[in-house]
C-alpha cells in the first residue's frame, strides 16, 4: 500500500523542490493545475482523505481571495473592461490570479505534505548524510519536540494573564498587552533551553563525532531512479521556459 | 550592565549547546510572536490589504534580537526555524528562507562592528533587517502571489517605513531588558 | 568502602558575586550510597549537583577552586559531554528535559549518542521499558506525557545509559504524592540491586529518606551535617503537624463561590470534571486535593471562567457567571499559579506589583505607599529595582502574590503556588496566605501537599475521578487516612503519613 510516510526523506524533498520550482518557473496553468492535482491524489492515495489540508486550505482561499482583489484593482495586464474614475479593471487579473492561486496551492501543499509526512528523526538522518554535524542534524526533531510543548506555554501564560484581568478584548488591548504574553514566553523559553541544553549534554550529546539511530533510513534503487527522473522532468521544464 | 554587553561583541559566533538548541527554542517563539500579530494585522484595515506592519515590526524585532543574543549560527537557526514553519500559514516561506537568512547575517555583521550599547547601532541593525527582508518579500509578493510590481513596491516601501523605527525601538529596550535580566550573559 | 565521588571545594564563586555559593566542601561519598541532599533555601544543594557533574563552571560559567572528582578521576578537565560516562542528572522539570517527540525516541537518546549498535540500543531501551512499566505509552508523544509519565521517560533515558551515579534534583516536586513514592521505589530497587550510587536532593515531602542512607544538611553554601539517615530523623526531626493556631472566621451564610452541578468536557469528549456541587463561604479557607488529572484544574478553570459550564451553573460572589461579566467578577479575585513565570513580565520588582495599579486613581503618594506595604508583606524589601528574573523560584512566586494582593482581592484562588518550591520557600508563600486568610480574605487552594492542606486550611474537598469524592475539616485529617489511601492520595502500609 503506498503510505507517503515509508518514502525515502531525500524522494520526498526532491518532490518537493521539484514542485515549487515548477510552480515558480511555469506560467502555464494547465501544468501548474496537473501538479496540484498530483499533489491532492497522493495525500489522497496515502492518506484516504485530505483532512490534514484543511486549515491550510482556508488561509489559502484567504489568502487567494485577497490576491484576486489586488489583482482586480491594480491589474494591468490585457483589455481594458470597465473604468469608473481611477478604478480600471482589465481582462488579464482573472489569468493571473488563477495563476497565483495554483501557484500558492503548489509551494504550500508541497511544503506542508513533506513536513507532515516526514519523521523529524529521518530528516535528521538525511542532514546527517549529507555531512551535516549530527549536533545541529538534531536540531530538527527538538523543533519539532518543542513546538507543541512553547505552544502550550503561550496558551498558558495568556490563560494567567486573561484570569489576572490583563484586558484583551479590543484590537487596541490586544497590541498594547503583546508584552504581557511575549516576554513571559521568551523568559520561559530561555529557562527551557538551557534545561534541555544541560540534559542533552549529560546524555553524551556531542559525545562522539557521530550518533546512531534506532530506525535508519535506506534509499531504495527505485527511489533514487525517480530522484533522477524528477531532476531531469525540472531540467525539461526549464529548458521549456528559457526557450 | 556595560561589562555585560561587552561580552556580547566580540565573536560573531557560538556554538555551544546551550546556544543551538536556545535558537531552536526562540525560533519556536518568533513563529509564535508572528502568529499573533499576523492575527491582530488581519483584524486591521491595512492588514486586510495584505500589508502586515506589526507582523513586519516583530519579524524584525525577533530577527534582530535573536541573533543579538545567541550569533551564529544560533541567529540563522532561529531565523530558519520561523522561516520553515511558516509554511503551515503563509505562501511566502520561500522568500523568508532567503529574508530571515540574510537579515540575521546582516545584524551579524553590524553586532562586529558595534557594541550596540547606543541607539545608531540598533538603528544600523534593524535598517538593514527592515529594508533587505522586505525587499526580499517583496520579490516574492510578485513572483509567488503575482502581485502587480507596483504594488509590491509600495507595500513593502511602506512596511519598511513603519516597522524600522518601531522594531529599533523594541530590539534596544528588550535587549537592555534581558541584559538586566541576568538571562543571556 | 570505595569512594566514588571526592569534593575538596575551597570556594565556588558567580561573577559579580562576592560571596562564594559554596565553599569548604570536603566530603567523600562511596560507590553504592544513597545520598540526600536537604538544606534551605539558597543554600547551595542543587549547585552541589552541578559542580559534581561539572556543568559549574561548565556549563554555568563560575570561578571554582578545588577539586571534583569522579571515579577518581579530576572532572575540570573532562567535557561536560564526556560527564555522560560516568553520571546521569536528572532535573525537577521532565517537560524540559525531553527533546524528542516520541517516547521511544527519547529513551534510546541517551545511548545512540554513545554510538552503540542498534541491536544493543533496542535492548537497553527495552529493558528499561520493562524495568519502569512504561511500554504502554512507548508509542505517544513527548508531550502528552502526564508529570508522572515524562518523569519516568526523563529517568528512563538517562538509566538506559547505564552509569555508576545518578544525580536528581528535586525530581518529585511536581508530582503528586503516589507518583512520587513510585519513583522513590524505583530508586531505591536500583540502588539495592544494581549498587547505583544515587544522590537526591530532596523536596518538600522527605518521601525520599526511607531509602537513602545518609542525608547532607546544606547552610549558606556549606555543608552543615552529614548524617546516617536515623540520627538525621533524631536531630532534626520529621515534618511536624504545624497547624495554624488561630481559627479562621467564616461566614456560612454568604457565598463566594458556588458551583451548581457544574461539568466540563473538552473537544473530542474528554471528561474535565463531573458536575460538581460545590461551595466556598465568604471567609473560608479551603483547599483541594486530589491526583494528577483527577479534575482539579478544570474545575479551577470552571471557577475563572476559562472553560465555560457543560451543564450547570458557576456563580461567584452571588452573581451567576456570563461572558459579560467574567471580567468584571475576576476583578475581584486575586489568581497565584503554579508557574510565577507564566505572569511576571515586567522589568523590575516594583513594576510588577504595581502594574494593576495603573487602571486605578491612585495617587503617586499613595501608590507608592501601597507598593511599599506589600514589598513588607512579601519580604521583598530592598529589592524594587530588581529584574524579577534574578530572583530565586520562592522569589518569583512571592512577587506574584504581592502583585495580586496590591489589587486588594476578596478571593485569592492558588493553584499549586508551593509547586517546585522547597520546605523553607513553601512554608513563607503559605504562611503569607495564612495571614492574609485571618484578615478575612476568602481563599481556594489547590495542592498536591496534604500536610500542607492540612496546615493551613479550614475545610479539605478531594477531588477523585472528576468529580467531589470527599470532604472533611482540614484539622480531622488525620481521621482519613485510610480514605485518602483509597481515594490514591498517598501510599497504605504501618508507615503512611502525610509527609
Amino acid at each position: 500500500m503506498f503510505r507517503l510516510n515509508k518514502l525515502d526523506p531525500r524522494l520526498k524533498l526532491t518532490w518537493c523542490l521539484f514542485l515549487v520550482l515548477t510552480a515558480l518557473m511555469s506560467r502555464s496553468i494547465l501544468l501548474n493545475g496537473i501538479l496540484l492535482g498530483v499533489i491532492l491524489i497522493s495525500e489522497l492515495l496515502s492518506e484516504k482523505s485530505l483532512k490534514s489540508f484543511k486549515m491550510l486550505s482556508v488561509v489559502l482561499l484567504i489568502i487567494g481571495s485577497q490576491v484576486l482583489v489586488i489583482n482586480l484593482i491594480f491589474g494591468r495586464e490585457g483589455e481594458l473592461l470597465y473604468s469608473w474614475g481611477i478604478l480600471e479593471i482589465y481582462s488579464g487579473f482573472v489569468a493571473t490570479a488563477i495563476l497565483a492561486f495554483l501557484r500558492i496551492g503548489i509551494i504550500s501543499f508541497s511544503a506542508y505534505q513533506f513536513g507532515i509526512h516526514t519523521d523529524p528523526m529521518d530528516m535528521a538522518q538525511m542532514l546527517i548524510h549529507w555531512r551535516i554535524p549530527y549536533r545541529y542534524a538534531m536540531l530538527v526533531p527538538m523543533v519539532a519536540r518543542f513546538f507543541p510543548v512553547m505552544i502550550g506555554e503561550y496558551q498558558s501564560i495568556c490563560n494567567s494573564q486573561s484570569a489576572r484581568g490583563v484586558p484583551n478584548d479590543t484590537v487596541g488591548e490586544k497590541i498594547r498587552n503583546l508584552p504581557a504574553s511575549i516576554l513571559p514566553l521568551m523568559y520561559r523559553a530561555m529557562r527551557i533551553s538551557n534545561d534541555a541544553a544541560l540534559s542533552v549534554e549529560l546524555r553524551g550529546y556531542g559525545r562522539h563525532a557521530s550518533r546512531n539511530f534506532q530506525k535508519k533510513i535506506n534509499l531504495h534503487p527505485l527511489e533514487g531512479m525517480t530522484i533522477v527522473c524528477l531532476i531531469i522532468g525540472f531540467g525539461g521544464v526549464l529548458i521549456k521556459t528559457i526557450l | 550592565m556595560q561589562n555585560e554587553q561587552a561580552i556580547g561583541k566580540r565573536s560573531i559566533f557560538k556554538t555551544d549547546t546551550k546556544s543551538l538548541i536556545g535558537a531552536v527554542v526562540m525560533g519556536i517563539v518568533f513563529v509564535i510572536a508572528c502568529q499573533i500579530t499576523g492575527q491582530i494585522d488581519n483584524m486591521l484595515p491595512w492588514g486586510k490589504m495584505g500589508m502586515l506592519l506589526i507582523n513586519g515590526t516583530v519579524w524584525a524585532f525577533f530577527t534582530g534580537i535573536l541573533t543579538l543574543l545567541y550569533k551564529q549560527p544560533g541567529g540563522l537557526i532561529a531565523a530558519e526555524v520561523e522561516a520553515l514553519i511558516s509554511i503551515m500559514y503563509t505562501p511566502l516561506w520561500p522568500t523568508f528562507i532567503f529574508a530571515n537568512g540574510i537579515a540575521s547575517i546582516w545584524v551579524s555583521f553590524v553586532a562586529v562592528k558595534c557594541d550596540m550599547t547606543k541607539w545608531s547601532h540598533h538603528i544600523l541593525a534593524q535598517g538593514g533587517v527592515c529594508v533587505l527582508g522586505n525587499a526580499i518579500v517583496g520579490v516574492g509578493l510578485v513572483f509567488i502571489l503575482g502581485l502587480p510590481v507596483g504594488v509590491a513596491a509600495v507595500s513593502s516601501l511602506i512596511t519598511i517605513a513603519v516597522t524600522w523605527p518601531l522594531a529599533t525601538l523594541a530590539q534596544k529596550k528588550v535587549y537592555d531588558a534581558l541584559m538586566k535580566s541576568g538571562m543571556v550573559k | 568502602m570505595k569512594p566514588i565521588i571526592q569534593l575538596d571545594i575551597k570556594a565556588l564563586t558567580f561573577p559579580d558575586e562576592r560571596e562564594p555559593a559554596l565553599k569548604n566542601i570536603k566530603l567523600n561519598i562511596n560507590a553504592g550510597e544513597f545520598i540526600v541532599i536537604t538544606g534551605g533555601a539558597a543554600s547551595g544543594k542543587s549547585l552541589l549537583l552541578h559542580a559534581i557533574t561539572s556543568a559549574a563552571p561548565k556549563f554555568y560559567p563560575c570561578a571554582l577552586s578545588g577539586t571534583v572528582k569522579v571515579a577518581d578521576q579530576d572532572v575540570s578537565p573532562i567535557p561536560l559531554c564526556q560527564m555522560a560516562d560516568y553520571l546521569g542528572y536528572m532535573m525537577q522539570e521532565p517537560q524540559n528535559q525531553m527533546v524528542n517527540r516520541r517516547v521511544g525516541d527519547e529513551l534510546a537518546f541517551g545511548v545512540s549518542n554513545l554510538n552503540l549498535n542498534q541491536e544493543e540500543i533496542a535492548n537497553r531501551v527495552n529493558e528499561i521499558m520493562d524495568f519502569l512499566g512504561i511500554r504502554a505509552f512507548s508509542d505517544r508523544t513527548t508531550d502528552a506525557l502526564s508529570g508522572g509519565q515524562a518523569q519516568k521517560v526523563v529517568l528512563g533515558s538517562i538509566l538506559a545509559m547505564k552509569t555508576p551515579i545518578l544525580l536528581l534534583d528535586q525530581p518529585t516536586a511536581e508530582l503528586d504524592p503516589k507518583t512520587s513514592s513510585e519513583l522513590y521505589r524505583h530508586l531505591g530497587q536500583l540502588n539495592r540491586e544494581k549498587k547505583v550510587t544515587t544522590l537526591v536532593v530532596m523536596d518538600k515531602s522527605g518521601a525520599v529518606l526511607k531509602d537513602a542512607h545518609r542525608v547532607l544538611v546544606m547552610e549558606a553554601g556549606m555543608v552543615k551535617d552529614f548524617l546516617p539517615v536515623a540520627e538525621y530523623q533524631q536531630k532534626y526531626g520529621v515534618r511536624k503537624n504545624s497547624r495554624q493556631a488561630e481559627p479562621i472566621q467564616v461566614d456560612e451564610n454568604t457565598d463566594v463561590i458556588k458551583l451548581t452541578g457544574a461539568s466540563h468536557t473538552y473537544k473530542g469528549g474528554v471528561t474535565g470534571c463531573q458536575p460538581l456541587n460545590f461551595s466556598l463561604k465568604k471567609g473560608d479557607f479551603t483547599a483541594v486535593i486530589g491526583q494528577n488529572g483527577s479534575g482539579k484544574s478544570t474545575m479551577l478553570k470552571l471557577i475563572e471562567g476559562l472553560v465555560k459550564p457543560s451543564t450547570g451553573s458557576v456563580e461567584l460572589f452571588g452573581t451567576p457567571m456570563t461572558k459579560k461579566n467574567v471580567g468584571e467578577l475576576r476583578r475581584q479575585i486575586g489568581f497565584l499559579f503554579q508557574n510565577p513565570d507564566d505572569q511576571i513580565f515586567c522589568s523590575s520588582v516594583k513594576d510588577e506589583i504595581s502594574y494593576v495599579l495603573k487602571n486605578k486613581n491612585l495617587n503617586e503618594q499613595a501608590q507608592e505607599q501601597k507598593i511599599q506595604e506589600i514589598l513588607a508583606l512579601i519580604g521583598l524589601e530592598g529589592l524594587e529595582e530588581m529584574h524579577p528574573q534574578r530572583l530565586s523560584r520562592g522569589q518569583r512566586q512571592l512577587l506574584a502574590l504581592g502583585s495580586v494582593v496590591i489589587n486588594d482581592p476578596e478571593l485569592i484562588i492558588a493553584d499549586e503556588p508551593t509547586s517546585g518550591l522547597n520546605a523553607s520557600q513553601s512554608q513563607v508563600v503559605m504562611e503569607k496566605l495564612a495571614r492574609l486568610s485571618r484578615q478575612g480574605v476568602s481563599i481556594l487552594l489547590v495542592t498536591h501537599d496534604l500536610a500542607e492542606a492540612r496546615d493551613f486550611a479550614n475545610r479539605v474537598v478531594v477531588m477523585h475521578n472528576h468529580q467531589l469524592a470527599l470532604e472533611f475539616e482540614a484539622k480531622k485529617m488525620d481521621d482519613y487516612l485510610d480514605d485518602l489511601v483509597r481515594l490514591e492520595l498517598m501510599e497504605g502500609g504501618d508507615d503512611k503519613c502525610l509527609g
